[in-house]
């Protein structure tokens, strides 16, 4: 079922109209249970396709029922090593290429986002951060959640225990119903209508790129920077699609939670004001780089600073811890060879920045460095920098993987280099001219005041934003893009 | 022997002093890594060696990660000390 569908839209009121008319806690728990079942048998015409999730999940309940019993950390290792075999296996990463795939067609769907929930139940069950047995039911709701199981967000099992407290006594407000509506709408305007303007600008932009006759790029220095503008565009519209996309999809589950009690965890937070590369990071699929961070990179930055105690290589056993994150975080996004050039990419991008934060104070002082960092032109450029150079990583998004390839191969490293910094250079003067503007809005026109229920302008934007949406509906348009992390 | 809050409170100021060099740092229940500016990530996993060294206790990544501000570190050292 397509969270931008129709179906959805009727599937969840249908769902929450039950919830109303049935509040009982037993049986809010079966509707949820119900409806988490029902959601994960429309990816598929046929039961036999889900047998390989199944087994997957019920392979994972049973380490986490044996961790429950006996806490060894041999066999927490063990278990985290055949699940990824497992998970890397069923979703054919390239490096299975060699091995024979099973012989028949079978759900992969949301299997990413139930490996990290998976991998955080079992590593807090063998630390005994969950104390109490897990049933077999809540396993299965928290795992396959319908709000969360095609892309996240990534929650942890004990705030889902929260949630699932809450929605069991849910009575919405009017509050509630507004701020559901709101997000619904707004998810919808960006997946129906706005990301769809974007990959259109982003498929235009890419027709020249694909042009390899005769080594266009070195023929003339104007076909060269054609291609480079092209290139920026490209990568550009790429990255505002992807927004709209993904955070299009966030604002639909979180307002369908909402309709539920459900107040699940956000995945953006303006990213396109993050101050650098590593800023972004806390501000773009803020639950996946959390869950890197809780479960991966603390966990090894902590042995390498206790086996290596130094104050000298702390900044560098971070860089270091900070490089194999984001690297394995990159690798986790796609099957083909291409996404080990992506992690490369957040690795290097990450790592950098990092050094950089390190060595700019010893080079010119904290001081200066305080001033540098606070001045307007600096902040504008290293916000484009950085925006830049994550559109330009996530070419292997867009590009096939021959056709990257062939991108790498043919296409000089200065073109990209320029790509980068002229699309860099674009990003800081929207950055300084939105800065100018925005500063000179009336409080009335301020994001807080045009939050419901605050209000005339509050109300005056929802309808605006329902007409718009009604608008989009009417049209009926047929070329809305499919959601792409759904493939992760 | 079970240490009272405040006195884990004095223990652990003296282990943010020594980790930021800073003698002048004073612990408050709701201080985090905002009101610190040196309190960054990198700087966090020394303060929870730190913190593991001075109280004889360990903490896992879920702990680590948790340890949002001063009072839940003061919370959760409580817990490990009774």
């Amino acid at each position: 079922m397509d969270i931008s569908s129709i179906q959805f839209v009727c599937f969840v009121f249908c769902g929450w109209l039950l919830c109303m008319i049935w509040p009982q806690p037993v049986l809010r728990t079966l509707i949820f249970t119900g409806m988490n079942l029902a959601f994960l048998f429309s990816y598929t015409n046929s039961v036999f396709s889900l047998v390989p999730l199944f087994l997957f999940l019920l392979t994972g309940f049973f380490c986490v029922r044996i961790l429950a019993r006996n806490a060894s950390r041999s066999l927490l290792v063990l278990f985290i090593v055949a699940l990824v075999a497992v998970f890397v296996y069923l979703k054919h990463y390239s490096i299975c290429k060699c091995m024979q795939s099973l012989p028949f067609d079978y759900v992969t769907v949301g299997l990413s986002f139930i490996l990290f929930r998976l991998l955080q139940i079992m590593y807090d069950v063998y630390v005994r951060e969950i104390a109490q047995p897990i049933s077999a039911l809540d396993y299965f709701n928290f795992t396959c959640s319908f709000l969360t199981f095609v892309s996240g967000p990534i929650q942890r099992f004990q705030a889902y225990q929260e949630q699932k407290q809450s929605f069991l006594v849910f009575s919405p407000t009017r509050t509630d119903g507004l701020g559901a509506a709101s997000r619904l709408l707004t998810g919808y305007i960006k997946i129906l209508f706005l990301s769809g303007i974007f990959l259109a600008w982003q498929k235009n932009s890419a027709v020249y790129l694909l042009n390899w006759n005769n080594g266009i790029v070195s023929a003339t220095l104007p076909a060269a920077a054609y291609w480079i503008i092209c290139y920026a565009c490209s990568a550009a519209s790429y990255l505002l699609f992807l927004y709209m996309n993904f955070s299009g999809y966030m604002d639909l589950v979180i307002g369908a939670g909402l309709l539920f009690g459900w107040k699940l965890p956000e995945n953006f937070r303006h990213p396109f004001a993050a101050e650098n590369f590593l800023d972004f990071w806390s501000r773009w699929h803020i639950t996946l780089s959390n869950w890197f961070k809780w479960y991966l990179y603390n966990p090894l930055l902590k042995a390498l600073v206790t086996r290596r105690p130094s104050h000298t290589m702390l900044p560098y056993w971070g860089t270091a811890s900070l490089f194999v994150a984001f690297f394995v975080m990159g690798i986790w996004h796609g099957t083909t060879s291409a996404f080990v050039f992506y992690g490369l990419f957040l690795g290097l991008g990450a790592s950098v920045n990092r050094l950089y934060q390190i060595y700019l104070p010893k080079i010119i002082g904290k001081e200066r460095t305080k001033i540098l960092t606070a001045l307007p032109f600096y902040r504008h450029m290293a916000r484009g920098m950085a925006l830049s150079y994550f559109s330009l990583a996530l070419t292997c998004f867009w590009l096939d993987e021959t056709s990257f390839y062939e991108l790498l191969r043919r296409i000089p490293f200065w073109c990209e280099l320029a790509s980068w910094v002229i699309l860099g250079f674009v990003i800081a003067l929207l950055s300084a001219l939105y800065e100018n503007v925005a500063k000179r809005l009336p409080n009335w026109l301020q994001e807080d005041a045009i939050r419901l229920p605050n209000g005339w302008v509050a109300s005056l934007w929802f309808l605006a934003r329902a007409a718009l949406l009604a608008w989009i509906i009417l049209q009926n348009r047929t070329d809305i893009p499919d959601f792409v992390y759904k493939a992760f | 022997m079970t240490l009272t809050r405040e006195e884990i409170r004095q223990r652990l100021e003296k282990v943010f002093q020594d980790v930021f060099d800073n003698d002048k740092i004073k612990l408050f229940e709701t201080m985090t890594a905002e009101d610190l500016k040196e309190w960054d990530s990198l700087m966090h996993i020394s303060l929870v060696v730190a913190v593991e060294k001075e109280f004889h206790v360990r903490l896992n990544a879920a702990e680590v990660g948790q340890l949002e501000n001063v009072g839940a570190m003061l919370d959760l050292l409580a817990r490990k000390n009774t």
